[in-house]
């Protein structure tokens, strides 16, 4: 038995899997590849995305400092790989850039040397054991400078790795188990079972809740205050930081398809908490660190959902009185002072 | 096959138990709903903020939509790379661009595909104010906007494109079929025009031969 895959994949002739056709062996077949495929691959694109403009991010701290953080969904506990690739440039002096990732039980560390010039760094981060110990993964970015150099960071993207055919670890997302389709017994003569049908239902409720990445951001931390890039979020955000992302019809309809937003807040005080609007969900933190908020699918499609085809919907902060007050502006600088709250690092994403 | 968006309720697991008789819708809706999965949800997408100057008064990000090219701060042109991974069923990529937008002729942007060795795949698009190609408003306003490929006309789409330099014409970003599953660099050259973010992701289909 074989838990394998074809990719790119095949789909079920149509022509076979309507009402009043015998089910032929290859409509199956194909089914539980396509199962397979859905389970390796599906979700391994962009996970982390972000990018500065030339000279915008960089440092020349003699010591190695920590500068970015990010929180992100796994798309299974079985996909172990997380890669990172960073277009960085270091100046008079060769230095590196170090990744720490942790899934709260195993920390993982790879640290790259980023010659002087622009340059195009690989990491490459395997979790060991045969599952993640959590649905979330924390990852933190150090530069590490050179004598007397410094290194400036224009890109950033981070990805999970997709499982190789055929599978063969047990493939867990929160309590839900993925059954991996045996194709050798899903060709003829071997009888249709009753198992194919089940655990192939479950697997499509299972794959409808994987998680997808819809808008990552995070500041730039212990950068000078003279320092050219952004800390927190302000309100010159609310226009740019935003994702028009497919969310399919049906989710409103389901109670288990959710959006959530991971949100990293500093200076913040039970007196002075963060309160934002994102897609019409008031949320208060008055807690620094991290918290995870459920969010509503609240807006309507956006207009250039008929373009596409598809119901796209605009996920990130909304135009508001309440944002516009409470994010970062030039009126309290609150990341250059150090007073007041402010979102430091931001992940939106769906279950969905 | 026809490939639908939306999450259909499944049928319930005991519609396959032993002993009940198999209706054909329910293999149908199987069918129909894992190729929703793998070509409509689990499409590529990739959301690119663009951290700008905030001059040196303030770590926050209060001021990245309101620099416009008066500013001494702003370069006139900047390069940038984009990494992409495309999906095994990835044809076109659709690209947005959010940028600040700017009122005289001579502003563009450029945007080239290129596999990691940086061998360009599509000699790509060129988004230029004076062919309609970027969004314009009048000078005193600063409020971002977005230009976007769109999806193309289906005669862009029927064969891969043969340009070789950006074409003024906007259409998606063509992935060849060697291509397709690898990670991928979007390339952008912009002129004069002050870039915010890039949004990309795989042009949905609503049809596919099985």
């Amino acid at each position: 038995m074989s838990n394998s895959y074809t990719s790119p994949p095949t789909l079920a002739d149509p022509a076979t899997v309507t009402s009043g056709q015998p089910i032929t062996e290859l409509a199956p077949s194909r089914m539980g590849d396509l199962q397979n495929y859905i389970a390796a691959v599906g979700g391994c694109t962009n996970l982390i995305s972000q990018c500065w403009d030339d000279g915008v991010f960089a440092t020349s701290s003699a010591t190695q400092v920590h500068v970015l953080r990010y929180r992100a969904p796994a798309i299974s506990r079985a996909h172990l790989v997380l890669k990172v690739y960073i277009v960085a440039k270091a100046f008079t002096a060769a230095g590196s850039i170090e990744i720490e990732a942790t899934d709260g039980t195993s920390t993982l560390y790879h640290n790259v040397a980023c010659p002087t010039g622009l340059q195009t760094l690989t990491f490459t981060l395997t979790f060991p054991g045969a599952a993640l110990a959590s649905d979330m993964i924390d990852l933190e970015v150090d530069i590490i400078n050179g004598s007397g150099g410094s290194i400036e960071i224009r890109t950033i993207m981070t990805e999970w790795s997709a499982l190789a055919s055929p599978i063969t670890l047990l493939m867990e997302s929160g309590l839900l188990t993925y059954r991996p389709m045996g194709i050798n017994r899903l060709s003829t003569p071997l009888p249709l079972s009753s198992r194919f049908g089940v655990n192939t239902i479950n697997n499509i409720s299972m794959m409808r809740k994987r998680a997808r990445v819809f808008l990552s951001w995070a500041g730039c931390l212990n950068i000078p205050n003279t320092s050219q890039c952004s800390k927190g979020i302000g309100i010159g955000d609310i226009p740019i930081l935003f994702s028009d992302i497919f969310i399919p019809d049906g989710v409103r309809d389901d109670d288990d398809l959710k959006l959530y937003a991971e949100i990293y807040v500093e200076q913040a005080t039970v007196l002075d908490p963060m309160t934002v609007l994102i897609m019409g969900n008031r949320i208060e933190i008055s807690a620094n660190g991290w918290s995870q908020h459920e969010l509503d699918l609240n807006p309507e499609p956006i207009a250039s959902s008929r373009r596409y085809g598809l119901p796209m919907y605009r996920v990130g902060f909304d135009d508001t009185a309440v944002n516009q007050s409470n994010l970062d502006k030039l009126s309290t600088q609150a990341a250059r002072n150090g007073t007041g709250a402010i979102i430091t690092s931001l992940t939106i994403w769906g279950g969905c | 096959m026809l490939v639908p968006t939306a999450y259909s309720t499944l049928p319930s697991p005991e519609a396959c138990y032993n002993g009940v008789a198999l209706m054909g819708g329910v293999q149908a809706q199987m069918a129909s709903s894992l190729a929703q999965l793998s070509h409509a949800k689990f499409r590529g997408h990739a959301r690119y903020w663009i951290g700008v100057n905030n001059g040196s008064d303030g770590s926050g990000g209060y001021r990245s939509a309101v620099r416009t090219r008066a500013s001494t701060a702003l370069k006139t042109s900047n390069e940038y790379t984009f990494f992409y991974r495309t999906t095994p069923i990835t044809e076109w990529i659709v690209i947005s661009l959010t940028h600040t937008p700017y009122y005289q002729s001579d502003g563009l942007v450029d945007v080239v595909l290129k596999d990691m060795s940086l061998t360009t795949l599509d000699h790509g698009i060129r988004f230029t104010a004076s062919t309609g190609g970027l969004q314009v408003i009048e000078a005193g306003s600063a409020k971002p906007v977005t230009s976007s490929t769109g999806p193309g006309t289906p005669a862009q789409r029927s064969a891969a494109p043969t340009n070789v330099s950006p074409s003024i014409t906007l259409r998606p970003l063509y992935v060849p079929p060697a291509n397709r599953g690898d990670l991928l660099r979007i390339e952008v050259d912009s002129t004069y025009i002050p870039l915010r973010g890039l949004e990309a992701f795989d042009l949905y289909q609503a049809s596919v031969t099985p």
